[in-house]
């Protein structure tokens, strides 16, 4: 189904979370994200986990590797600390990233 | 905050505002302040502890409401219930112990 | 409510009393004053509705009434009074703000605004409004509880099989248990306290009030539920689901970022 989740700043999540819908993280997830869509980490997001998606944009903070079949764009607030693997990759102005960075699509 | 259709959560959910379950949580729900809705269609396996529950989808699970807790119809509930106010509408099915507070009338308590 | 109906008594199958109790409208309340009758086995009198009593036949128990014993209608009751006997109707149960019941129910359906400690067992329904308080088990297809009202103890409806919790489905979860098929194997049981029990019956009394011996006290309450033995281990079950591979880089400050 179609539509977008917003999980709201007070919400914290362990565990893992499924999403064939949009996603925007405002809280704090912990633990796995495995998305069909895109996520997105709000400014006030905070987010622990492996996570694979289709496009991919921090805003907030985000520890851990990342695995996108699209586009991940590190924001100029955003901080990230992980391995990337996306076939296209933004580390705008002011974003703080430290990790590898793979954009070869060897499969 | 909207849990949508689409989202299916494994592990726990904490959170300080109201939440509303369209999708499928798989682990503990609790919002201590807050009212947790479990929209028809979605699904809980897991307990729950809130302010208030409102249900019209499926839960599998301990309730634990410090205020109260509302089946509505197409409600479906196993899991054991603890709370102050309850109520359920014609057509919500639910299995399991209902625990509330309350005293019976004067001599009646050691009746059976 | 139609004019009362003489009966003549009728010995049901394990040789107990079949009866009715029929009794005025309510009384006014107004004083504690009550007669006290004791019926004997020998002396009973019973006032049994037919099975297929008339659609819309009603008997209302004052609230001066205590009937003790057992209980079996087959028409409509209205109790504003205190049932310490075990009921069976095939039609409907009315139980009153003032009405107590302290023994198990087995009706059609039940519309409880006063108290009952006792299990209740529907065919149809079970409406507890916002004046109801129970403690005792309810078993019934179709429930409506109002604000308000307060209960303590299991409910069992049919239709949840499917959603059994993994650690609670394979003990006494309720929730697979088949409906007992209207009591009708219930085993006599000889009740705790076998001494004739008083009948009060209200100063103005057209219709002879009926309570059987209470001795026979057949075991109408298949309803008490197995005590659950396994509630502990269930608690843990989905604490496993949650844990992934943690993130690869290892913890270092955020601040550290260049």
């Amino acid at each position: 189904m179609d539509g977008t989740t917003v999980l709201g700043r007070t919400i914290e999540i362990d565990g893992e979370i499924e999403g064939a819908e949009d996603l925007v993280i405002q809280g704090t997830v912990r633990g796995r994200i495995v998305s069909k869509k895109d996520v997105t980490v709000d400014a006030s997001g905070s987010v622990e986990a492996v996570v694979s998606t289709h496009n991919l944009s921090v805003n907030g903070r985000l520890q851990g590797n990342v695995d996108a079949t699209g586009r991940v764009e590190i924001g100029d607030s955003g901080r990230m600390i992980g391995d990337v693997k996306a076939p296209r990759v933004v580390l705008a102005d002011g974003s703080k990233f430290r990790g590898k960075i793979d954009t070869a699509q060897e499969d | 905050m909207v849990l949508g259709a689409g989202i299916r959560v494994r592990g726990s959910v904490k959170g300080a505002e109201d939440v509303v379950l369209r999708g499928h949580v798989d682990g503990t729900v609790t919002l201590p302040a807050n009212t947790l809705t479990v929209e028809s269609g979605a699904r809980l396996d897991g307990d729950v502890d809130a302010q208030s529950l409102t249900l019209r989808g499926e839960l599998t699970g301990d309730v634990s409401a410090s205020e109260q807790v509302r089946l509505d119809p197409g409600a479906r509930v196993v899991g054991d219930l603890k709370t102050d106010r309850l109520v359920v509408a014609e057509g919500a099915l639910f299995q399991g112990h209902v625990e509330m507070a309350f005293e019976l009338p004067a001599g009646l308590e050691r009746k059976r | 409510m139609n004019p009362p109906k003489r009966k003549k008594r009728d010995w049901s199958e394990d040789g107990t009393w079949d009866t009715a109790v029929k009794a005025s409208p309510a009384p006014p309340p107004a004083t504690e004053e009550r007669r006290t009758v004791s019926v004997s086995m020998d002396e009973a009198v019973a006032v049994a509705a037919a099975p297929v009593a008339a659609e819309g036949a009603s008997t209302t128990i004052g609230p001066s009434i205590v009937v003790r014993g057992r209980l079996i209608s087959h028409e409509d009751l209205v109790v504003h009074g205190r049932i310490e006997a075990t009921l069976r109707s095939s039609r409907d149960l009315r139980l009153e703000a003032s009405g107590i019941v302290l023994a198990d129910v087995e009706v059609r359906s039940a519309t409880i605004s006063g108290t009952v400690v006792g299990s209740i067992k529907a065919t149809e329904r079970v409406e507890l409004t916002a004046e109801a308080r129970v403690v005792g088990d309810i078993d019934t297809p179709s429930l409506v509880v109002h604000d308000g009202a307060r209960f303590r103890g299991d409910i069992v409806m049919a239709g949840l099989e499917g959603m059994a919790r993994p650690a609670k489905k394979a003990s006494n979860r309720t929730a697979a248990k088949p409906r007992p098929v209207a009591a009708a194997a219930a085993a006599v049981v000889v009740d705790p306290e076998p001494t004739p029990e008083p009948v009060v019956i209200p100063p103005s009394r057209p219709a002879p009030v009926v309570v059987p011996a209470p001795s026979m006290g057949p075991a109408a309450s298949p309803v008490s539920p197995a005590t659950p033995v396994d509630q502990a281990p269930a608690r843990s079950r989905r604490q496993a689901a949650a844990e992934p591979e943690s993130p690869a880089p290892s913890k270092r400050g955020w601040f550290s970022l260049g």
